[in-house]
């Protein structure tokens, strides 16, 4: 047995295709939208590639039930500390484990970022410019919104024109997303089928084979058991294993050995047999924004800037919820079916930025949680509340989050079962997010009211991690590159949501996807020059 | 697909729905395998006889206040019991709020705060009061209206939100509670196809009457 226990390959079982002396072209650390595609795309070129992730190989049709506690497998449950004037929930609000990562339990919604969402600074002093522009990722979103088989509509009202379509056509709309329609048209705002990650009908990709259409399932956010979701495990995985990359499940990374000239040369990660090393020439760092500035962190590594696990962001995500006479059944089709962008830059507002709205459903135990931390409700309060489940609908935004000096992540003095440092995560709205966030409840309680809601209530919340290892151009201020390139470790990337200089007014899977499969192509270019 | 404009349940009202019918669906070609086995297993749960987390009487303590938090009964397994299960097992959910101490240490603590101010209010152990005092006492935690002793270490309002949000969690997940408030998603097989706005599909249950508040 060379290293480690098991590639996770259900095929291969128990094989290893490289051994851990063996130095291979690239090791990649998660296997979520930040990894997973980057690990397709190197393997696809050629380059001998291993996947590391901390989380099992699920097989979702016969391991994912349609019940919420039993599927809490699927998120990051290894304790986090969450500090601050505004602690963000983490676990099932945002991280996931398996292979797959958090797209296990995305939502699947995927708007693209807008032109203006790169240029923050330029438009508003505040924030942050990205390094690259939308120009740069437009065809990394053709390609994705191709190869996922992105549900949408035959228009789409916002953005630059389109070069090409939406692969299906849209989802059906669920009782919540005809209700924001009709609230939203009788504010005059314009609404959309959301384009999901999610299959309207059967659809063909290579090396990966026929993917069924949902069944309207409405359990996106806790693992979709029959493929229809563009979850990383039923696309990039697939085509990554066909080219011949390895993935070893249930392996966590832990640290690196690193030559004198800086270099990293092996990834040290712990399995079900201890601790062992993966020999190689490049690492791709795609852990997502808490555990990769952790890692770094941990290892003292790439953090001569002072930004690794600076600037903290997390989405405004404000939820409303209201009670409809129609029969809603919020369990039902898939959770984001509307969109509306006419938000995204509101005018005569004093705040940067802007948001989207969504309109939501949501599963009993989800809802029930929230209103218990948002209403307090109990007792027979809470059961008479309960009651009213099947005719509740609510709309969501997403909204600019601005990366402020007072909301970073650090290691605590606690540590974990593995003896690591727990991390600890301050977090707080600042004035832009409350601003932002009041005209938001306004719009919002509008919309509703004009839907015919009663009871309306809100919810506050921050969703998504985003920041703690931001991009820029100079390594002075600034992690990586707009390449994802480590300023201070010649052969480390990183891809995930950590890169963000700024938090974007969408969702943020899409633009993760798009700049990782920027980032195999600019080192596939390097390596391609530096040969040459 | 059918349309229950008679049973339909107005904002104000609370909506009834009919006894058996998970029962029925799990007996059904409507419930994939993976999701039988969860529910069968959760039906079939009972409480064993000790807490393994707790000691008895913090333990009895917890049960008293769960039975206000979430006053109905499921099946032959308490959240009390689900709670002590998830601390003995030392599962987390992957945060905490950082001015709590760890769930086990912040339970025992918070468990210790509403037994000192059940005594401070009303001279007696939780468990021996009625329902009033016993609402009584947990509504000034909720609402920080306490001192003294543990809250003066624990803060009352977070600690109250984290053990109301388990209980609900625990709760709403038995499939009895999710049959009483007409909640129908296990049943994933085939695809639903009536997903609009008041359109069911035949296997979703249908309000037996409403009730007013």
């Amino acid at each position: 047995m060379p290293c480690g226990a098991r590639v996770s390959d259900p095929a291969e079982r128990g094989i290893h295709r490289y051994a851990c002396n063996d130095i291979v072209d690239a090791v990649v650390i998660g296997t979520g939208a930040g990894g997973a595609p980057l690990l397709a795309r190197l393997a696809q070129a050629g380059l001998r590639v291993v996947a590391l992730e901390a989380g099992r190989h699920w097989d979702p049709s016969r391991e994912f039930a349609t019940d919420e506690r039993a599927q809490a497998k699927l998120f990051w449950n290894d304790e986090r500390l969450s500090a601050g004037g505004d602690p963000v929930a983490f676990g099932k609000n945002n991280s996931g484990t398996g292979v797959g990562g958090s797209t296990l339990h995305f939502t699947a919604y995927t708007p693209r970022a807008q032109p203006d969402d790169f240029l923050l600074r330029s438009e508003f002093g505040v924030g942050r410019d990205w390094p690259l522009s939308y120009a740069d990722l437009e065809p990394y979103y053709e390609e994705l919104e191709r190869f996922l088989g992105v549900s949408g509509p035959a228009g789409y009202p916002w953005g630059p024109p389109r070069r090409t379509a939406y692969s299906l056509a849209p989802l059906p709309l669920n009782g919540a997303a005809e209700l924001m329609k009709r609230g939203c048209a009788a504010m005059g705002l314009r609404t959309s089928p959301a384009p999901n990650a999610a299959l309207s009908a059967r659809y063909y990709q290579p090396d990966v084979g026929w993917r069924a259409a949902c069944t309207n399932r409405g359990f996106c956010q806790a693992g979709c058991s029959t493929g229809a979701k563009a979850s990383m495990d039923v696309t990039f995985i697939p085509v990554a294993l066909a080219s011949g990359a390895e993935v070893r499940a249930e392996s966590f990374v832990t640290g690196f050995d690193v030559d004198r000239t800086g270099r990293i040369t092996s990834v040290v990660y712990q399995d079900a047999t201890g601790e062992s090393r993966q020999r190689c020439r490049t690492v791709f760092l795609c852990a997502g924004a808490i555990e990769t500035p952790r890692l770094l962190l941990l290892n003292g590594m790439a953090n001569g800037s002072g930004q690794v696990g600076r600037n903290f962001m997390a989405h405004t995500g404000l939820q409303l919820w209201g009670r409809f006479d129609e029969d809603v059944r919020p369990y039902k089709g898939i959770p984001g079916a509307l969109i509306s962008e006419d938000t995204h830059r509101p005018a005569d507002v004093t705040f940067a930025g802007g948001y989207l709205l969504q309109s939501i459903g949501v599963m009993p135990v989800t809802y029930a949680s929230q209103v218990a931390r948002g209403r307090g409700l109990w007792g027979a309060a809470l059961h008479a509340h309960m009651r009213g489940y099947n005719h509740t609908a609510g709309i969501n935004i997403l909204g600019e989050c601005l990366p402020h000096e007072s909301n970073f992540l650090e290691l605590s003095e606690e540590t974990d079962a593995r003896g690591l440092p727990k991390p600890r995560v301050h977090f707080t709205n600042g004035e832009n997010e409350l601003a932002l966030t009041a005209h938001a409840e306004r719009t919002m309680r509008a919309v509703w009211d004009a839907a015919g809601a009663r009871d309306v209530w809100a919810f506050p919340r921050n969703a998504h991690t985003i920041g703690t290892c931001r991009m820029g151009t100079d390594g002075a201020d600034a992690v990586v590159d707009a390449d994802g390139r480590a300023f201070e470790v010649p052969n480390l990337y990183l891809s995930d949501n950590s890169t963000f200089p700024s938090a974007l007014s969408v969702n943020p899977a899409l633009t993760i996807m798009a700049l990782a499969l920027r980032t195999a192509d600019r080192f596939l270019a390097r390596v391609k020059r530096l040969e040459a | 697909m059918a349309r229950d404009r008679e049973e339909r349940v107005r904002p104000g009202s609370t909506a009834r729905y009919p006894a058996g019918t998970v029962r029925a669906l799990l007996e059904g070609p409507h419930v994939s395998a993976a999701t039988r086995a969860v529910l069968e297993a959760r039906l079939a749960a009972r409480t064993t006889p000790a807490p393994r987390f707790f000691d008895i009487a913090t333990f009895a303590t917890l049960s008293a206040v769960c039975e206000r938090l979430v006053p109905e009964s499921i099946g032959r397994v308490s959240v009390a019991a689900m709670i002590d299960t998830r601390l003995a097992d030392g599962m987390t959910d992957g945060w905490r709020y950082d001015a709590m101490p760890p769930d086990g240490d912040a339970y025992r603590l918070g468990l210790l705060g509403v037994d000192e101010h059940a005594h401070q209010r009303f001279g007696a152990a939780f468990v021996s009061l009625g329902d009033a005092p016993q609402d009584a006492v947990l509504r000034e935690i909720q609402r920080t209206d306490v001192r003294g002793g543990v809250w003066d270490r624990v803060p009352a309002a977070r600690f109250f939100e984290e053990l109301l949000a388990e209980a609900v969690e625990c709760f709403f997940s038995h499939p009895l509670a999710q049959e009483a408030i007409g909640y129908a998603g296990m049943a994933d097989v085939p695809s639903w196809t009536s997903i609009g706005l008041d359109r069911l599909d035949a296997r979703e249950p249908r309000a037996v009457r409403r009730t007013r508040e």
